[in-house]
């Protein structure tokens, strides 16, 4: 999964050596504005074929976040 | 009751003895009544208690469903009933001007100044709730919770637009507070009320005679007036907020800090990270975010810059209107929309063509620091000229502005 969304991460934010970390927060990438941001849910949603409610995407602050919320939706 | 007032501060300092001498158990008991007869200082007539109550009771009947135990789901129906109901009524309690020639005066007697008590800040809470308690596992509240987030008193009259959970943290645990942290409560009381009712007041006495003497020197007056709009706004409102953040430490329920130094903002976009920020976070996560993802999905991911610069304009006209009807809140949203695309699309541009590093090396410039805050620091101004001012005071003073 993570190689997944590190694919989703570079194409999106457009940096081919970004390598993720799970505190890796939006204020790390100068990339990652709030467009990227909903940009990045909507990939991930593509990607892993799940959808993300209001409440989840505001909890989403740093990589850490998004892994864990994919893995209690059910995305080994 | 003014906030400005002995009755203020005794009515204050009797829920900060109460809270901190009872026992807990006793604590939302205590915030009710006081919350309750806070409110009722401000509406005295039985019809709008009523027509209020309606309000909240609509809400909470729909937040209660979706957590009891049938813990019914929302499809796309009950949720526009509950929406639409909220909104419904909001429109009435508010008397907006589109529904005036519906509720003739004499056909809908409600006299009341409920515009006074932030009724737009208990909407915006109730629909936060709502979703929280459709989305989130595990919420806890009940009607004396629900009242007291929604009517808090030293919430009530504008904000800040607290959210549930941290709400309910504070609420439900002792108030315990170190010494420092008394000191810190007190200096922002101290802060608001200098700024709120000294600062404030001074240069609102300017206003007026900047708008008087207008024709004497067309272009200064015009953008003194814009200036001192802006800085008594400010003033007036984070005064406001340093009393009610200062006023929360003693009674254990304190409320989000709502600016953070809006007039050192280099870009639109960073000063609606500064300014008002619980209102900003609101729109950000139940307007804006929602509308993009929706336009985005519907477009299949394409036309993304596109769809985020509608989805802004969207985002701002609709938080015009929540201002207001009047032509100039639109006017305020369209300009504010139009401010925030061309900075979000100069942006993109400048770290294209600049690349990574020279971006960063542009952002840390002084310079650039410098002229950037300045331009913002106009942009602002101008756009507080919009919103208090009808439409010819405007154009005229816009146009004194440049010359014209």
């Amino acid at each position: 999964m993570k190689e997944k969304l590190e694919v989703i991460f570079r194409r999106v934010l457009e940096d081919e050596e970004l390598v993720i970390r799970d505190d890796m927060t939006a204020s790390d990438v100068e990339s990652w504005d709030s467009l990227a941001h909903i940009n990045l849910i909507l990939q991930i949603e593509n990607e892993f074929g799940v959808k993300f409610n209001i409440t989840e995407i505001q909890g989403l602050r740093c990589v850490g976040d998004i892994i864990n919320l994919l893995h209690r939706k059910g995305v080994s | 009751m003014n906030f400005f007032s002995l009755d203020f501060i005794l009515f204050s300092l009797t829920v900060v003895f109460l809270v901190n001498t009872l026992h807990i158990k006793y604590r939302e008991i205590i915030f009710l009544v006081f919350n309750l007869l806070f409110l009722y200082t401000f509406i005295g007539n039985f019809p709008t208690f009523i027509a209020l109550f309606v309000f909240l009771a609509w809400g909470y009947f729909f937040c209660y469903v979706s957590i009891s135990r049938w813990q019914v789901k929302y499809n796309t129906f009950s949720f526009v009933l509950s929406v639409g109901g909220l909104l419904t009524s909001f429109l009435i309690l508010k008397k907006y001007q589109i529904l005036q020639f519906a509720l003739s005066p004499e056909r809908f007697p409600l006299n009341h100044n409920i515009q006074i008590i932030g009724l737009s800040y208990i909407l915006f809470r109730i629909i936060h709730l709502l979703i929280e308690c459709q989305e989130r596992e595990g919420i806890k509240f009940n009607v004396l919770s629900y009242l007291n987030y929604l009517l808090g008193f030293h919430m009530l009259l504008a904000g800040p637009i607290q959210r549930y959970s941290d709400f309910h943290r504070q609420y439900t645990s002792n108030p315990s507070l170190s010494e420092k942290e008394n000191w810190t409560a007190l200096n922002r009381i101290l802060n608001g009320f200098i700024k709120k009712f000294i600062l404030a007041e001074q240069v609102h006495l300017l206003i007026p005679y900047f708008i008087a003497n207008h024709g004497e020197h067309p272009f200064l007056y015009s953008w003194l007036y814009a200036y001192s709009y802006f800085i008594f706004t400010y003033l007036d409102f984070s005064g406001y907020c340093d009393i009610v953040i200062g006023v929360g430490y003693f009674i254990g329920v304190i409320p989000p800090e709502n600016f953070n130094y809006p007039i050192m903002a280099r870009n639109i976009i960073d000063f609606w990270n500064r300014w008002h920020i619980s209102f900003y976070e609101w729109i950000r996560d139940y307007l804006f975010t929602p509308i993009l993802k929706f336009t985005l999905t519907r477009t299949r991911g394409e036309y993304l810059l596109i769809m985020a610069c509608l989805s802004y304009m969207i985002t701002l006209v609709l938080s015009g209107l929540w201002h207001g009807t009047e032509f100039r809140c639109i006017a305020w949203g369209v300009y504010h929309g139009v401010g925030i695309i061309i900075c979000k699309l100069y942006e993109l541009f400048i770290r294209k063509y600049l690349g990574q590093k020279r971006f960063k090396e542009y952002l840390a410039n002084r310079w650039i620091r410098f002229s950037s805050t300045f331009v913002t620091f106009q942009f602002v101004s101008v756009s507080f000229l919009i919103f208090s001012l009808d439409i010819d005071r405007s154009v005229l003073f816009l146009r004194s502005m440049i010359g014209m």
